[in-house]
């Protein structure tokens, strides 16, 4: 009779062993009794003998492999066992084994999914309360519409009251936060700033594309080399100092009498911290190959978190920069920070579909603020120097003597998709409503039916009207269908684009423009169908 | 027969004083005056008397729902009975039992009781206190004709026998189980017969002779406290009123009241006194009218006492 | 202090009150030299003789009957009524006679009458030896209802029962009868009416009787070991019902479960969720829930008879629907 070898339950606590080492070999003779192998509990090292002798026949987990206890990992045959019998057994306990592991990783899923459970919006309030908990409201003269029931079936229990009473309390008392410190300096220089400078910000958005393409490749480089990855805020602080002296005016403090424009660009890089803001200065910065630059900037943000600044760190900046970008924001109206003329602020990167040389194409791009103070500084230079910003930084591969890229991500809408593909899912996606969803199935078609009704109108000019409509519902998957069909029912090219365009002066003009883009990829499609 | 002439005439008075306290009742009664049920004892006064006659202070009685007689015969006060009746604070029960549960510890009167045949293993346990006790007190339990049929006459009686207990047991047969005559409620004609099924001794008389009763029940209380155990004593009688008043009674003649009526055991006790010369015409008018005011004190009692306090409801429910 | 079973406390109290006072005795089926059908009333024949231990014909009516007669006359009996389920056979003795007469005669009579009798399922005696009928009697004014958990309780409560000068029914749990548990040293009283917190807990209240509190108990623990603290209070007496006690803990927990194993429907438990809802409404923060036995006799088969009696897991189940 085969014998499984169970993996063993060696504490109380213990749930799963790993196999640390098998001191038998498949097919090698054991006796009961004999070291079989070796057990890794949550601390120690275990040797299981063989219950049963016989012939280790199969080892069913291999070594390093995690075990629920109780479950079989191996199987030991007996002399005269019947071939086909063992394989059954085998077969059994290597299912019993997989499915113990299955039901353990699924186990781990929910409980994963379980911490990331947040509280849904209530959309409507079940208005169930317990006595109790109506007393303690009723006394306390609570409007219990703004009590949320944890209770069963959401009833709203004492608990619930209590909980809303602490919230109400430290409402009430809103959290004090002193101006003396930090706040207070951040405060006063903030005002200083808004009271003195006649400020305007402008922005630009960059296509950083080409950017992040230099970005990978040096880093890859400096992987190699053992170096630390740069960030963007170093390749910008790199490119703005290099603007900053083409712009001396940009690089200048702004004082009640005079203006002065410094020969060395002293760059603040703002850092957030916990509970304030800080600018350590970089002097010096346009000496500073990119390399140095990272670091240097890696080193003040480091110690401004940990307040490790020297004084002369803090001071003398003559431009700033402020990164806004990581926590979401795109252009925003960063404060100049005094008696500087200008400060940079820098958005975040998003991906979108950009009109390029008449193709819709991916890219990524970011939007830079400019402040300056129109004291000292007018419109046109300020623009001129961030658009000098805007053209390094959409080209810099010479610049950092880098091979340029041939990027082009050509779009078609929904992110690239093959129209043919997109029609495909349209018509699946029809078929799947009309099953699923027949009601929206019949208004869909409704919709189209005075269009498709028998009458004066072919049907390739019925199509293109379907074209005009996909294209106002910026329909991605109509709009596929449609141009198949209008092309398939004879419809030129031009005949296309002129419905979409009819769409687009209806439907509100450049925001539509990709989707025209789109009818000029179907049509291509279809032409090399 | 060892009755002193005054204890006659003692006796004598209580049958009378019965009589008037019923008589009155049922006129109480059907004025609106008394609420409730009345189980009336009219025409049974001999039987209560001359068992009553037999006993001392510290025996023990269970009465029923026809329980006035019985509490008059022992010596119960009518201004306390009317009271209770009436559903006074000074009655007998504070007006919280009425007529069927009127009761008098002091007189080890164990109540009437308004469920029928409740009585008997209430006095066998009375009697077995007596033994335990070793007073030499005897318990009398008072049932009809209808209650000899119950279940608890069994238990009681077999218990009272197998424990010899100083018990009595008294079926005032008055031939009706409310409407049910007996000759159709059981199949003997004397109730005594039932006591051989417990080898106790079973005695019939004339419930409406005092003298006959008088010597059973005297008989009876002798065995109970010599030790020799519980005597089944029967009482043929006849009640003339209803089973309560407002009972019609279809169920019988008029001929057959007005034949019991001319066995009226308080004139037979009367004509015995008079020809003894116990007493004479006068004297017997004197008592009549000796009863007829302390009646009439009773129910003046009793309607000038005041009800009883709604705050007291819940009082006596338990011993605190 | 010393351990004994359940059934050693009530022979112990019935002992000690039979010394204490030459006016209590013993009667009922089989009490005497046999010792009782449980054996609670042994050796008690050989110490107080037939005249104090009294065995009677099978005749509930008349032990009980006899029983109120003897208590009007001034004794103190302590009949004994074997099973539960036959209280009916004597049911006038003790609500019409027993409950009734001290306020019938104005207060002026007193029936102190200890009616001990073993409820209960458990043991495969099905439906006419296995009832817990307490309700029956709880709900008769004049009757006061103890129904003991525990050896010292079961001890104590039943030495005030005989000393009560009213008609009490003490219901002795036939399945608690070999629970062993300590009982305080020589003579001591436990005041009827007086709930006892059988464990603290600030989430829910259990209120249970007679086995159901070992089995809330029981469930406490397991439930601990989840964070759920129960406190489970058992009121020992049914009429007069510690109300206080009750209110108290509910309003500490703001939940009640009460556990019974008499039919659930009508039974006492309902009393007590009645009265919480009357007296406490406030207090709860959860609908009250009750366990108790489905709307059947006690079945026969011992599966059955398990499935039938409440359990651990309906408390830890009700509990955790409430909490």
């Amino acid at each position: 009779m085969a014998v499984k070898v169970l993996m063993p339950k060696l504490g109380l606590t213990m749930k799963k062993g790993k196999i640390a080492k098998w001191l038998k070999q498949e097919g090698q003779e054991v006796t009961k009794g004999e070291d079989l192998l070796e057990i890794i509990t949550e601390k120690i090292t275990n040797v299981m003998e063989a219950p049963a002798s016989g012939i280790l026949y199969k080892i069913l987990a291999e070594k390093g492999r995690n075990v629920p206890v109780t479950v079989p990992i191996a199987i030991i045959a007996e002399p005269g066992d019947d071939e086909t019998v063992l394989q059954q057994v085998v077969e059994e306990a290597q299912a019993e084994l997989d499915s113990s592991e299955a039901k353990d990783t699924k186990k781990k899923v929910t409980e994963k999914e379980a911490k990331k459970e947040v509280q849904p919006i209530r959309v409507d309030n079940v208005r169930k309360i317990s006595p109790r908990a109506l007393r303690l409201a009723q006394e306390k003269g609570i409007d219990i519409n703004y009590v949320i029931g944890t209770g069963p079936n959401g009833r709203v229990i004492e608990k619930d009251v209590n909980n809303y009473l602490q919230e109400l309390e430290k409402e009430k008392q809103p959290e004090v936060i002193s101006f003396e410190g930090m706040r207070g300096i951040i405060a006063e220089r903030m005002s200083e700033s808004s009271r003195n400078a006649a400020r305007v910000t402008i922005m630009q958005e960059v296509d950083i594309t080409n950017l992040q393409d230099l970005r990978e490749k040096l880093n890859n480089t400096f992987q190699e080399q053992g170096k630390g990855k740069v960030s963007y805020t170093d390749l910008i602080a790199v490119v703005v100092a290099r603007a900053l002296k083409e712009h001396p005016i940009m690089n200048a403090r702004v004082f009640a009498e005079e203006i002065e424009l410094c020969g060395s660009v002293n760059l603040g890089i703002a850092v957030a911290l916990e509970d304030g803001l800080i600018v350590p200065v970089i002097h010096q910065a346009h000496r500073l190959s990119l390399v140095q630059m990272s670091e240097k900037i890696k080193s003040v943000a480091e110690r401004a978190r940990s307040g490790e600044l020297d004084s002369e760190e803090l001071q003398g900046g003559t431009f700033t920069i402020t990164n806004l970008g990581m926590f979401g924001a795109e252009g925003f109206t960063p404060i100049i920070n005094p008696p500087e003329t200008a400060i940079l602020g820098i958005g975040t990167i998003t991906e979108k579909p950009v009109l390029k040389d008449g193709n819709l194409e991916r890219r990524f791009c970011m939007t830079m603020s400019l402040s300056f103070d129109h004291r000292a500084v007018d419109g046109a230079p300020a623009a001129q120097f961030l658009s000098r910003i805007k053209e390094i930084l959409e080209n810099p591969h010479p610049l950092f003597q880098m091979e340029e890229p041939n990027i082009s991500r050509p779009l078609a809408a929904g992110g690239g998709k093959d129209p043919n593909k997109l029609m495909q899912d349209f018509v699946s996606g029809i078929e799947w409503l009309n099953e699923e969803a027949p009601d929206i199935a019949v208004g869909f078609n409704s919709l189209m039916a005075p269009v498709f009704a028998e009458g004066e109108l072919s049907t390739k000019e019925k199509e293109l009207i379907a074209v005009a409509l996909s294209v106002y519902i910026k329909c991605e998957y109509c709009i596929s269908h449609h141009v198949h069909n209008a092309m398939a029912a004879g419809a030129e090219p031009d005949e296309i684009l002129e419905a979409a365009g009819v769409a687009v002066a209806f439907g509100g003009g450049p925001a539509m423009a990709y989707t025209v883009t789109l009818v000029k990829e179907c049509i291509k499609a279809f032409c090399t169908e | 027969m060892t009755l002193s002439k005054e204890r006659l005439l003692e006796l004598y008075k209580k049958m009378v004083t019965i009589r008037q306290f019923e008589e009155n009742a049922a006129e109480l009664f059907a004025n609106g005056e008394i609420p409730g049920f009345v189980h009336l004892y009219i025409g049974e006064e001999a039987t209560a008397v001359g068992v009553m006659a037999n006993l001392e202070a510290g025996d023990y009685i269970a009465s029923t729902h026809r329980g006035h007689g019985h509490l008059i015969a022992r010596g119960g006060d009518v201004k306390l009975m009317y009271a209770e009746l009436f559903g006074r604070k000074t009655g007998y029960c504070k007006g919280k039992g009425g007529s069927m549960h009127i009761a008098d510890m002091s007189l080890g009167f164990l109540g009437a009781n308004g469920i029928v045949g409740a009585g008997l293993p209430l006095a066998a346990g009375a009697a077995f206190a007596c033994k335990y006790r070793g007073d030499n007190g005897v318990a009398v339990c008072f049932f009809g004709d209808g209650a000899s049929n119950r279940g608890t006459l069994h238990e009681a009686l077999n218990l009272a026998s197998i424990w010899k207990l100083p018990a009595i047991f008294v079926c005032e047969n008055n031939m009706y189980g409310i409407s049910m005559r007996q000759e159709h409620h059981q199949n003997i004609k004397d109730v005594a017969d039932r006591a051989s099924a417990y080898g106790i001794p079973g005695i019939s008389v004339d419930g409406n002779d005092l003298f006959a009763v008088y010597e059973a029940a005297e008989e009876a209380v002798k065995r109970a406290r010599q030790g020799d155990g519980p005597t089944l004593i029967e009482c043929k009688t006849y009640r003339w009123r209803g089973h309560f008043e407002g009972d019609p009674t279809v169920y019988r003649t008029d001929e057959e009241l007005e034949a019991w009526k001319k066995k009226d055991p308080i004139k037979r006790v009367k004509k015995r006194l008079l020809d003894m010369g116990v007493f004479t015409e006068e004297e017997d008018m004197a008592i009549w009218e000796e009863v007829k005011k302390e009646i009439q004190e009773g129910i003046e009692f009793a309607k000038n006492s005041p009800l009883p306090d709604e705050a007291d409801l819940l009082e006596d429910v338990y011993c605190d | 202090m010393p351990e004994i079973t359940y059934l050693e406390a009530i022979n112990a109290a019935l002992k000690e009150e039979m010394r204490r006072d030459p006016n209590v005795f013993i009667l009922g089926e089989d009490v005497g030299i046999f010792g009782g059908c449980f054996g609670v009333t042994q050796g008690l024949y050989d110490e107080f003789g037939p005249e104090r231990v009294l065995d009677t014909p099978i005749s509930e009516t008349a032990i009980i009957g006899a029983s109120v007669g003897a208590a009007a006359a001034g004794l103190r009996p302590v009949p004994e009524i074997m099973f539960m389920d036959f209280m009916g056979v004597c049911l006038d003795e003790i609500f019409n006679q027993a409950a009734k007469m001290r306020y019938m005669f104005g207060g002026r009579a007193k029936i102190p009458i200890t009616v001990r009798t073993a409820c209960g399922a458990g043991l495969g005696a099905a439906a006419q030896h296995s009832q817990s009928l307490e309700a029956w009697f709880a709900h008769i004014p004049g009757l006061k209802v103890v129904m003991p958990s525990t050896p010292a309780d079961a001890k104590g409560l039943l030495v005030s029962s005989i000393r009560d000068d009213n008609p009490v029914i003490f219901i002795e749990h036939k399945m608690l009868y070999g629970v062993s548990g300590t009982v305080p040293e020589g003579e001591y009283t436990i005041p009827l009416g007086k709930a006892d917190i059988k464990r603290e807990g600030s989430d829910a209240t259990v209120v249970a009787t007679a086995m159901m509190v070992h089995k809330a108990l029981a469930a406490a623990e397991t439930l601990a070991e989840e964070g759920i603290e129960i406190e489970v209070i058992d009121p020992r007496c049914l009429q007069p019902l510690d109300k206080d006690t009750i209110l108290q803990s509910v309003e500490k927990t703001g939940r009640l479960v009460i556990v019974q194993e008499a039919v659930k429907f009508g039974g006492f438990g309902g009393e007590i969720a009645a009265m919480v809802v009357e007296e406490g409404f406030d207090l709860l923060d959860a609908p009250i829930k009750r366990i108790g036995a489905p709307f059947a006799p006690v079945p026969f088969a011992t599966n059955l008879e398990n499935v039938y009696l409440p359990g651990e897991e309906d408390i830890i189940e009700a509990v955790k629907s409430v909490v």
